[in-house]
């Protein structure tokens, strides 16, 4: 009985493997794998969560964030309406009434508070309204459409940032004071020194375009055209094309990730019960693995929170550079282009992301360390 | 305690830290050249040679022209202006308005402290790229200052400090809370001193540690986050230049002009590089527990 909360975590990670295995081969995932998927895991969630006690600390928290959300949808409305500019202004002004007509159809000459409210009572009826620019399509679908997309890049980014980072860290804090040690931590600093926008361009030049064998070695550069080596530059067609935007997402967190393990793990290679467990004989493998590395990922954990933040953010420059179409793009250009509605939804949904990201890191936390009082 | 003492203390664990004086000799060395920029930039930054459009590194130029014939080095050296402008004026503002507001909530707590903090997890709550882009384009058609350089970054300045001070807040709350048991701050309510004399004289200048290191952290983030801003093409107005302007018009020529990415880029990757590494010796030197 006691068996079925992990059994049931494991299966849903192994599902996700599965998901993950699917979209790098066919792109796509069929939808009753997902289905599956989401029903094991937030069994297993709840599981956990009443199993350790959690419940009133999840409803609690969950209405708190709604509480947030609602703030965010009123600072945002108004925000908006501090923008200069309207949304029909074009470089040559239309005709006053036509603006006129444009504006009562979508509902922009009522009074403020009335916009205000069916605003509010739009977004809890789940209605989000429709786009002022991309004429006829409804916000909810243009984020249908493009939040996969960013959603892939920024979970592969996660990923990649962790299946890095740990072992880099660990390997650097195995061998603490080496050389292996200060290799680690320079490319942890490089890595964290070197902003997205000269990444994503160093890499384009070196895996795109070839460099620097494209000058000295014609021949075998005529060879990588030829045969399709070099990654694309750009979009987002192929899991090849994957490659160069979640590399350049994650190495960041990787580096931060990385100084973060070392740390740890120092910090708790110090600590009485691994003094102990030597003490006992075990071998500096099984300490190393068995002991330390559970301990000293917990601090680790608290900066997923933090590290979702950082790759909703990166994520806007990284579309941008490789032509992603996912929901950064459209926000930028939503600013542009004042398309109120758009701008609201998508600040909502990346609000709604950093505040799920963050309730769950603090979910685990506990469920990982339930000496931890999370307030 | 002597007044000052930590400082002391701080400056000698640090001067055995070589690694990180170069980086303080680099980023005073960077300072200067943004304070002497009108002296040491061979051309005036907007001066265009026609006839050198897009060239390579010469004895002319040393760092090339831009596509406008402008010299690359010349717009370097005012970018260094801007750059380290925008990063130390938002990480200063911030660091007061964090400061304040970290400190007033945890040394009063109760429910000033809880109301407060509602606050700060709300606006953790939004991603800061996102109202960084609203409240810069909001503000930047807002005239505050007269100064041409100010008045272009005046949006940027603004989004930037707004973003800024939560995490400063959440840090000298923490620290506040924690000094606000010690005997001495006991010992100075026992004699009467008012919340604010307490709060300034005695609990602000013992949590100075940790403070100067968040606030060498925050700089480099800031000049990262105006260069994002300038990468999206919401940054300064031309004909100024940040790095990061610099680098988004390199990144456009990337593939046939790519002297034109390196060379700035190159100047923001040290600036970043010496900021993050001054930053762990300061916090090495300052403030053993918070190794990281």
């Amino acid at each position: 009985m006691t068996a079925i909360g992990p059994l049931l975590f494991w299966l849903s990670f192994l599902l996700g493997l599965a998901m993950v295995l699917f979209d790098l081969v066919y792109m796509t995932v069929p939808s009753l794998l997902v289905t599956i998927f989401w029903v094991v895991f937030l069994v297993s969630f709840f599981w956990g969560v009443i199993k350790q006690n959690l419940l009133p600390f999840f409803i609690k928290r969950l209405l708190s964030s709604l509480f947030v959300v609602f703030v965010i949808a009123t600072l945002t409305f108004f925000l908006l309406r501090l923008l200069p500019g309207g949304p029909f202004d074009e470089e040559k002004a239309l005709p006053v009434h036509v603006k006129k007509n444009i504006e009562k159809k979508y509902g922009l000459d009522k009074p403020v508070h009335i916009q205000y409210w069916s605003h509010i009572s739009g977004i809890t009826q789940g209605h989000l309204g429709y786009s002022y620019k991309y004429e006829g399509r409804e916000v909810s679908e243009i984020i249908k459409d493009a939040f996969p997309v960013s959603f892939k890049l920024g979970f592969y980014a996660l990923l990649l940032s962790f299946l890095i980072g740990v072992p880099l860290g660990l390997l650097a804090a195995a061998h603490h004071g080496t050389r292996w040690d200060s290799a680690a931590m320079v490319v942890a600093i490089s890595g964290i020194s070197l902003p997205s926008f000269l990444m994503a361009p160093l890499l384009i030049y070196i895996f795109s375009f070839g460099w620097p064998i494209n000058h000295w070695f014609p021949g075998f550069y005529q060879w990588l055209v030829d045969y399709d080596i070099l990654l694309p530059a750009a979009l987002w067609h192929s899991p090849r094309h994957y490659i160069l935007p979640v590399v350049t997402l994650g190495i960041r967190p990787a580096a931060f990730i990385a100084r973060l393990t070392r740390a740890s793990v120092l910090d708790v290679i110090h600590s009485d019960f691994v003094r102990t467990a030597r003490a006992k004989g075990l071998s500096d493998k099984v300490v190393l693995y068995h002991h330390v590395l559970r301990n000293s990922l917990v601090p680790v954990l608290t900066y997923a929170g933090p590290l979702v933040a950082g790759i909703l953010s990166g994520s806007f420059i990284v579309e941008i550079i490789f032509a992603i179409p996912g929901i950064a793009k459209y926000f930028v250009q939503s600013v542009f282009n004042r398309d109120y509605p758009l701008i609201m939804a998508l600040t909502l949904l990346f609000s709604v992301m950093l505040i799920l990201a963050n309730l769950v890191v603090d979910l685990l936390y506990k469920v990982v360390d339930p000496r931890i009082e999370v307030s | 305690m002597k007044s000052g003492g930590w400082l002391v203390e701080g400056f000698h664990e640090l001067k055995k830290n070589r690694l990180a004086w170069v980086c303080l000799f680099f980023i005073a060395f960077v300072c200067l050249v943004a304070l002497t920029a009108r002296w040491i930039s061979p051309y005036p930054f907007d001066e265009q040679h026609i006839d050198h459009l897009l060239e390579g590194p010469s004895s002319q130029f040393w760092f090339g022209t831009d596509k406008l014939g402008r010299d690359l080095l010349s717009r370097i050296i005012y970018g260094a202006r801007m750059s380290m402008a925008v990063g130390i004026i938002t990480a200063v503002i911030s660091l007061l308005i964090g400061a304040l507001y970290g400190a007033v909530s945890g040394w009063f707590g109760g429910w000033i402290d809880a109301v407060m903090m509602r606050v700060v997890d709300i606006a953790y709550s939004i991603p800061s790229l996102v109202i960084m882009i609203l409240v810069k384009v909001i503000f930047d058609s807002v005239a505050l200052f007269s100064n041409p350089e100010l008045k272009a970054l005046t949006g940027t300045l603004i989004a930037l400090s707004i973003v800024g001070w939560v995490s400063l807040a959440r840090l000298v709350r923490g620290q506040v809370l924690q000094v606000k048991e010690m005997a001495y701050i006991e010992a100075g309510q026992a004699l009467g001193f008012g919340h604010w004399q307490l709060l300034f004289r005695h609990v602000l200048p013992n949590i100075m540690g940790p403070i100067i290191v968040m606030l060498t952290f925050r700089i480099p983030a800031n000049i990262l986050f105006e260069s994002f801003l300038s990468f999206i093409g919401l940054g300064l107005q031309p004909p100024f230049s940040s790095w990061g302007v610099l680098a988004a018009d390199g990144a456009d020529l990337l593939e046939s002009y790519p002297h034109l990415i390196l060379f700035p880029g190159a100047a923001l990757y040290l600036t970043m590089m010496a900021f993050q590494l001054l930053g762990d010796g300061l916090r090495d030197a300052f403030d053993p527990k918070m190794r990281l």
